[in-house]
């Protein structure tokens, strides 16, 4: 899932400024899961957008909805009637329900609320860890399931460094080796020699490097 | 100035909500401006009840919880003492002085203790004036 965390309240109060009506809007799925931008942290949110207000002499009106998945415009469509009045919007919803939302409504101001951080899964309550970079190019089959590009702190195909000690990786003490655990693995899969085999240059046009990237399922298309 | 602050006061049903009971049968009074809201754990309380308390009117707001090791689930007053944490510098960060946020590790046994704390607590509150939110309407 998407991992994402709210932006401290010291940074959104100032983009509130000047508005009177304010929406607050949560997403219900990923950011819901990560316990950054439910409808419990919308509530939080909204409450104190209001406390803030009142503290400074000020009166706004902050109401609050959240929506099942703000990255998809047939549910952000659903907002038409309850956006009607507001003069300004806050998501908090991943990077991608923040520009749905701005598409959807060309005319009203949409800020975040949170920051998005990575792809990746709760490890533990309350700690999430990055397990993919959307590189555009898996590479789980060669690797024993165990991503290096997201894994390894340098994305090597061919690893592991010289910096792996004792299954750590050099940068951080705390963080795991990525190769170490490939090597692991595939050790108890019965594979290591998959590790014989020369991982070629990635193509990273098909990661970031290529642009904005886009899927097209041509048999999908109307 | 003569003020009188609406305090509310989480309890945990199963120690101080207990010992504010037996405070009261043995009709020993406290502040009558503390409002108790029962709690089935201090765990259960969400950071938005705070909040809204204070949006409601409140001036202070009191956390009871269970000493530590002694929750009946285990944690919940481990979660409720970071909730109330995490709140305080919420609080300050909006413009409400944290101290208005009090939070107390109780047994049912120590009514004593919790009218000293209530007691006390109400004057610090009383100290601090009205909330923020109340005096710029």
């Amino acid at each position: 899932m998407i991992v994402a965390e709210q932006k401290d309240i010291a940074e959104i109060i100032p983009m509130t400024e000047g508005y009177q009506n304010i929406l607050v809007i949560g997403c219900d799925t990923c950011v819901t899961v990560c316990l950054a931008g439910g409808a419990k942290e919308v509530a939080i949110l909204a409450c104190s957008l209001r406390l803030a207000a009142r503290a400074r002499g000020k009166k706004v009106q902050v109401d609050e909805i959240s929506i099942e998945r703000q990255c998809e415009k047939e549910f952000v469509d659903s907002l038409q009637s309850t956006v009607r009045g507001h003069d300004l919007l806050i998501s908090m919803g991943c990077g991608i329900g923040v520009q749905t939302i701005a598409e959807q409504f060309p005319n009203l101001p949409v800020v975040p609320a949170l920051n998005t951080k990575l792809l990746g899964l709760p490890e533990r309550q309350g700690v999430w860890v990055e397990r993919c970079q959307a590189c555009g190019q898996c590479i789980l089959d060669k690797t024993g399931g165990i991503c290096p590009i997201s894994r390894c702190s340098k994305s090597l195909l061919n690893g592991p460094c010289g910096g792996s000690q004792n299954g750590k990786c050099e940068i951080n003490k705390e963080i795991d080796c990525g190769w170490h655990l490939i090597y692991e693995r595939l050790k108890s899969l019965g594979r290591l020699g998959c590790l014989e085999e020369i991982m070629p240059a990635k193509d990273w046009s098909r990661s970031r490097d290529g642009g904005p990237r886009k899927v097209i399922r041509e048999d999908m298309c109307l | 100035m003569d003020f009188t602050p609406a305090i509310v006061a989480f309890c945990c049903e199963n120690s101080a909500y207990r010992a504010a009971d037996t405070a009261g049968a043995r009709q020993e009074g406290y502040p009558s401006n503390i409002s108790i809201c029962r709690l089935p754990c201090s765990g259960k309380l969400e950071v938005i009840h705070i909040l809204k308390a204070f949006e409601e009117g409140a001036d202070g707001v009191f956390v009871f919880a269970c000493h530590p090791d002694s929750c009946r689930f285990l944690l919940g007053n481990v979660r409720a003492g970071k909730r109330i944490e995490h709140t305080a510098a919420l609080l300050e960060k909006i413009g409400i002085e944290k101290e208005r946020l009090r939070f107390f590790y109780l047994s049912e046994l120590e009514w004593t203790q919790f009218l000293d704390l209530v007691r006390q607590g109400n004057e610090s509150i009383k100290s601090l004036g009205p909330s923020p939110i109340k005096v710029k309407p």
